[in-house]
């Protein structure tokens, strides 16, 4: 409530605020929105709000908003300033020429904080639109893959890659990135092989294996090509060596849905989704979901995948994991990628977002309950399943176990016969964290490397 | 990013075009899945020809009803789910089906499984295929204008989407045009094929009968 009348040059402010604020809500076409603007323009006892909305389209952009509450703010501070500074120059200024002038910045000043908290409302409206559709950028990013998946088939469309017939993907799993993986692919590989390394970033370096005169393959890790280098070296050019992509997911701990998503589009960037590449996929730990997830959103462009460490089953870590807030020195439970899962057991919420990530999936789903749902509901992905090699590899520190994950989970018994052989390789006693680079798990890459 | 932009008829538009073209377009497909079946009946070139274009037409058909049908579905999910919100409802989900789910109900294997559990005469194949294919034709002519509506008037608020955005609007349109394209060229070969298809079964009918006797 505004003492007395208001100060001229405040209201002739405010009129240009409610044009704008009337131009806002225009725009908006947002109920929430214009009925927030409406209560702040109660709370500074000023009207002229309009209050329908009567336009056909939406368009709430928050930060444009935002923007504009910032320049009404920053008009208003400019003019309080000057008040405050008036009373300062005057010399003996009259008691009723303080009172006037305090009464004037204190309205300024309550104007300020209102525009503030519609300022934070105005975030507020945006979490709450963000909240109700998060489910559903992840089946939008698909339909949008197949559409180019369809495009690029009829247009013959190729990539920079799209002559590789022989594809390794590399995933790994929590908390954890590529590097050990590059390691492995770089032992397993064969002359003429190109590596990817697509890390964290979005940065990729290149890589050619060679052999010397005596057989011996080697890679020099220490000295990756660009992609302008790798372009004019003969190895890329043939396409004759299999492409092995080592791959970061963007983020550590995201849902193995989100990296399915992610990756399709990069192999649909390169080229290598389509009717001649055939991918073999290699997972570690949650990577091994991650590459199940892949082989059933993909099934025509999968041979096969070969797990190690992967926890089939839900799994301890996920679900005493999940009740941690925040960041611990270890692990990042509450790591947020954009992803949620329309399973709300598959959920979890941080800063009141609710969201999924590896340690919702690995606490709520077995791998069997998302094999079993796409036997229901798609019964030619789950024959394709069937006839794929797939290999789980349990790591054993002798005590049916890598540390982290049991033997049993690592061989997805649940799996059944989805599984084709299941193998057990002796581990130390932090198994499950040098699994990558184990010698006879690397001899099986090298092994499954050979079809074609 | 942390944009939402859409046109609020959206909702109602789609649900009215996706409910039409299923209809329309299950029927369209059941008959080509059929007759792609009948046709391996056929020898000579013609036939194999026929065969080979039924069958990539299956194959396009399949891939862009449902990478459609999901774009759209999503979108209008999408949108609800913001109006409701707007109106001070909870806007939470219902269930969503899965993109295994929706691509299986586009199957060419799902359309046959349905031919054998329920076996088509050739008769009531070919009637009323032409005009089917007319129908459909037109029902894509209004999923053409409602799939404008959404690239002219659509902003989603992520930022992976916003990446694909510019390109996924120019293959859209282009996945729209080549299905109506394919579904005109069908329309002026549909004559030629039922003739095709009435001749081979007029034969095994005739063959037929001269074994009995």
């Amino acid at each position: 409530m505004v003492y007395g009348s208001r100060d001229d040059v405040v209201s002739k402010i405010l009129d240009s605020h409610t044009d704008n604020a009337n131009s806002l809500i225009k725009e908006a076409q947002s109920t929430l929105f214009q009925e927030a603007v409406q209560k702040a323009w109660n709370e500074i006892d000023f009207s002229g709000i309009v209050n329908k909305l009567n336009g056909k389209k939406i368009s709430y952009n928050f930060y444009d908003i935002q923007e504009e509450i910032l320049q009404w703010i920053k008009e208003l501070e400019l003019y309080k300033e000057g008040k405050e500074n008036e009373i300062e120059k005057m010399d003996n200024p009259s008691a009723d020429e303080k009172l006037e002038n305090t009464r004037v910045v204190g309205d300024i000043k309550k104007i300020i904080s209102v525009y503030e908290k519609l300022k934070e409302k105005a975030h507020e409206i945006m979490e709450e639109y963000e909240d109700a559709v998060r489910v559903y950028r992840s089946p939008l990013r698909q339909a949008l893959n197949d559409i180019t998946l369809l495009y690029n088939s009829v247009k013959d469309s190729k990539g920079d890659f799209s002559d590789f017939e022989n594809v390794s993907v590399y995933m790994h799993g929590i908390e954890s990135d590529g590097e050990g993986f590059l390691d492995s692919a770089v032992e397993a590989a064969e002359d003429g092989d190109i590596i990817v390394y697509h890390s964290r970033s979005g940065e990729k370096e290149y890589y050619i294996a060679y052999s010397d005169e005596n057989g011996n393959v080697s890679v020099d890790i220490d000295d990756p090509l660009t992609f302008e280098e790798l372009k004019t070296k003969e190895e890329y050019l043939s396409h004759k060596g299999r492409m092995h992509l080592v791959y970061d997911t963007e983020h550590e701990n995201e849902h193995r849905q989100e990296t399915s998503d992610d990756l399709a589009e990069e192999l649909n960037e390169m080229g290598l989704l389509n009717d001649k590449t055939e991918i073999d996929l290699f997972g570690h730990s949650y990577g091994g979901r991650r590459s199940f997830q892949f082989a059933m959103d993909y099934p025509d462009s999968v041979r096969s995948i070969t797990t190690i460490g992967t926890p089939y089953n839900t799994n301890t870590l996920g679900k005493g994991a999940n009740p941690l807030g925040g960041k611990t020195r270890l692990i990042n439970p509450d790591e947020y990628s954009g992803y949620q899962d329309f399973n709300t057991e598959n959920q979890r919420t941080d800063d009141g977002v609710s969201h999924s990530n590896v340690y919702t999936d690995m606490k709520s789903e077995t791998m069997s309950d998302a094999v079993d749902q796409i036997e229901e509901t798609n019964p030619e992905v789950y024959q394709q399943l069937q006839e794929m090699d797939i290999t789980a590899v349990a790591g054993d520190d002798k005590f049916d176990s890598d540390l982290v994950v049991s033997v049993k989970s690592q061989h997805g018994d649940k799996l059944g016969n989805i599984i084709d052989e299941r193998l057990r390789y002796d581990v130390d006693t932090i198994g499950h964290l040098n699994e990558v680079n184990n010698e006879e798990y690397i001899d099986l890459i090298s092994e499954v490397n050979k079809t074609e | 990013m942390g944009t939402f932009q859409f046109d609020k008829g959206l909702p109602g538009e789609i649900s009215s075009i996706t409910a039409k073209m299923d209809d329309v377009f299950d029927v369209v497909f059941e008959q080509m899945v059929y007759f792609r079946q009948e046709l391996e009946l056929h020898s000579g070139k013609a036939a194999n020809k026929m065969q080979k274009n039924m069958e990539e037409d299956i194959d396009f058909f399949s891939k862009a009803s449902f990478s459609l049908m999901t774009f759209v579905e999503t979108t209008k999910r999408f949108v609800t789910a913001v109006d409701e919100v707007d109106e001070g409802n909870d806007g939470s989900s219902a269930s969503f089906a899965t993109r295994a789910e929706r691509q299986y109900e586009y199957s060419p294997a799902k359309a046959m499984n349905e031919i054998v559990m329920d076996p088509l005469p050739l008769e009531e194949a070919t009637d009323g295929y032409a005009s089917n294919l007319e129908d459909l034709d037109e029902m894509l002519t209004e999923f053409s204008e409602v799939l404008d509506n959404i690239i002219d008037n659509t902003k989603f608020p992520w930022a992976a989407v916003d990446e694909i955005w510019p390109d996924a609007k120019e293959q859209i349109t282009f996945v729209i045009n080549e299905f109506q394209d394919r579904v005109q060229k069908m329309m002026k070969e549909s004559w030629t094929l039922i003739e095709e298809l009435e001749r081979v079964d007029s034969m095994i009918s005739a063959q037929m009968l001269e074994l009995n006797y």
